[in-house]
């Protein structure tokens, strides 16, 4: 490496149009780069020399807080072409917002709040309606294992349980496998960039589809969105149970309970909510706004 | 049966509000599509200049060199250590700065230009998320309850009916308006003084954080050529929870605001139905929500 301290060698390593071809996929940016090669040129000969170190290193910095990859590649998540942009999107309304991609002109960044104050609340909607449909689907399985098997209690516990080790493992203990085979990451890496991505901290040091060395299928991208969104449905529903849990032990309400069984099932198990008090449970609005009214009167 | 019933009402609005969804995304990706790809095309291109600026500069460097030299770089930036100049700041997990680090797990900002990379970091991080982040949300949510109970305690004392409703609308107003200059208007300026950014850059970074996206690309007190206090970034941590309880209370008024009214303007004829849920119904407007018949 330190061999060839020559412009020579310098001018013949770089070919004529190959080398930014890896990076950019447009035919046209061949003649750009020989127009940045001739600026490069002239520019060193008129005798800018000194800074240019610290410019190349704040240039660098620069780049890479842009969210451009520093080295030659880039995959179709990591740059602003469509693929990019949509999971950019995702990362934004889900409120994730890893920072991989970030929006670097003015019209962007403005568009960005925008796009977010409606966008967040839509996606809320949305992760409630799943979540429902979710609840209501185990209810559902609940009422159909006791009019089949005639047990009580037993019967929506089993089912409860059984609803959560599949969430667990269909959202948290087995994408890490996938990841494992398609990123290369190790299991623990892929269990917290699961965990990480599900609860919407996001904090982007773990993407996935930014790996330019690696080949994803044309499925992964769809199936990790798909698998963003109904797991941020589960996740939410299982942190509301946990809130509602700390409500009812805490605020324990002694008012006249006159609600049916169909009431108490469509909501949630009799055992939890026998406050008939108004729980409100809101959940902080940024990002799990799941306001589900639990009246039993 | 009752169940099929809700079932049916539920399932006939859920492949719109799909659709819905999966529109809006498309509409921003194109949107930020059309606005960032030229800009990013013309800074790699200025990227790609000014490396080959410095490799004509440095001729005895060659461009592999160069790129190893960027791939050290990256995993600095990439680990939290900004590798301009000799930096002089603290560490950046000392406890002021891990305070701001967990306040922004627990509120689940997560900016990411600072995280565990020891994998005992990430497991902790995992489960102190795990707690952390249904707690934060309790903790916004008696908050919200205690405004509201005080709110309907200031309507109940305002004995007229015509006066109470004043009182209530200009006693939400000043919440409002000192809410929004406090935690949106003044932020900014502060941190556009401090950080050397722009009004809109702050307003930009203001937004991005209470709205918990936190992407990252702006973060306070990571500029190593200045000189921040050393409570600096736990002041803003709790700048961050006392605006996302404000957040968080503005949505509760807002949707008992919006309850009240909708509860004027119409008068249901599918009340019956809801017979249950008639007094303090607070819900936010844009759920939908589940009439339980009794």
């Amino acid at each position: 490496m330190l061999s060839g301290c020559l412009i020579t060698r310098f001018n013949k390593e770089i070919p004529t149009t190959n080398l930014l071809s890896a990076s950019v996929t447009k035919p046209e940016n061949s003649t750009g780069y020989s127009l940045l090669k001739r600026e490069a040129t002239e520019q060193s000969r008129k005798g800018f020399v000194g800074s240019h170190f610290i410019v190349s290193l704040q240039g660098i910095i620069q780049a890479y807080k842009s969210g451009i990859t520093l080295q030659g590649n880039s995959t179709s998540l990591g740059r602003w072409d469509f693929s990019g942009s949509f999971f950019f999107s995702i990362s934004a309304i889900t409120t994730i917002g890893y920072g991989n991609l970030s929006p670097s002109t003015a019209a962007g960044r403005i568009f960005c709040i925008l796009f977010a104050l409606f966008g967040i609340p839509l996606n809320l909607v949305l992760l409630n309606e799943i979540g429902q449909l979710m609840l209501l689907g185990v209810q559902h399985c609940a009422h159909r294992l006791e009019r089949v098997f005639h047990w009580q209690k037993k019967a929506f516990l089993l089912i409860k349980t059984c609803a959560l080790v599949t969430g667990l493992l269909l959202f948290l203990l087995l994408p890490p496998l996938l990841f494992f085979d398609k990123e290369g990451w190790s299991y623990e890496e892929g269990f917290y960039y699961s965990f990480i991505t599900l609860s919407t901290i996001g904090f982007g040091d773990y993407v996935i589809g930014m790996n330019p060395d690696r080949t994803y299928p044309g499925w992964y991208k769809n199936v990790i969105s798909l698998w963003i969104l109904f797991g941020m449905a589960w996740l939410a529903l299982i942190i509301k149970f946990c809130i509602n849990f700390l409500e009812s032990s805490s605020d324990f309400c002694q008012c006249n309970k006159k609600s049916t069984e169909m009431a108490e099932d469509l909501i949630d198990g009799p055992t939890e909510f026998d406050s008939c008090c108004h729980l409100y449970i809101h959940i902080e609005p940024s990002h799990f706004l799941i306001a589900v009214v639990l009246l039993a009167s | 049966m009752p169940l099929l019933t809700i079932l049916n009402r539920q399932i006939s609005w859920t492949p719109l509000l799909v659709l819905g969804y999966l529109f809006y995304l498309l509409l921003g990706a194109m949107v930020f599509q059309l606005l960032e790809k030229q800009a990013e095309t013309h800074f790699r291109d200025q990227f790609q200049l000014q490396k080959l600026k410095f490799l004509q500069n440095y001729t005895c460097l060659d461009r592999q060199a160069l790129e190893q030299f960027v791939q050290v770089l990256m995993e600095a930036w990439e680990k939290g250590v900004n590798p301009e100049g000799n930096s002089t700041n603290p560490s950046n997990w000392d406890f002021s700065n891990s305070f701001f680090f967990a306040g922004t797990v627990v509120t689940t900002i997560g900016y990411g230009n600072l995280s565990p990379s020891t994998v005992a970091g990430q497991i902790f991080c995992v489960f102190y998320a795990l707690f952390g982040v249904p707690l934060n949300l309790a903790f916004l949510n008696q908050l919200g309850k205690g405004l509201n109970a005080h709110l309907i305690t200031l309507e109940r004392w305002v004995q007229k009916p015509g006066r109470a409703q004043v009182v209530q609308t200009l006693a939400v107003a000043i919440f409002l308006t000192t809410g929004t200059l406090l935690f949106l208007v003044f932020p900014p300026l502060v941190f556009s003084y401090v950080e050397g950014w722009s009004y809109g850059e702050g307003f930009y970074f203001t937004f991005i954080t209470l709205s918990t996206i936190g992407f990252g690309d702006y973060v306070v007190g990571t500029n190593p050529n200045k000189h921040y206090i050393p409570v600096y970034r736990s002041l803003t941590a709790i700048w961050i929870v006392f605006g996302l309880a404000w957040l968080a209370l503005v949505f509760n008024v807002g949707a008992n605001l919006m309850e009240k009214f909708l509860q004027l303007k119409w008068h249901k004829p599918d009340l019956s139905l809801a017979e249950g849920d008639t007094t303090k119904l607070e819900d936010e407007p844009e759920q939908p929500r589940i009439h339980i018949p009794s």
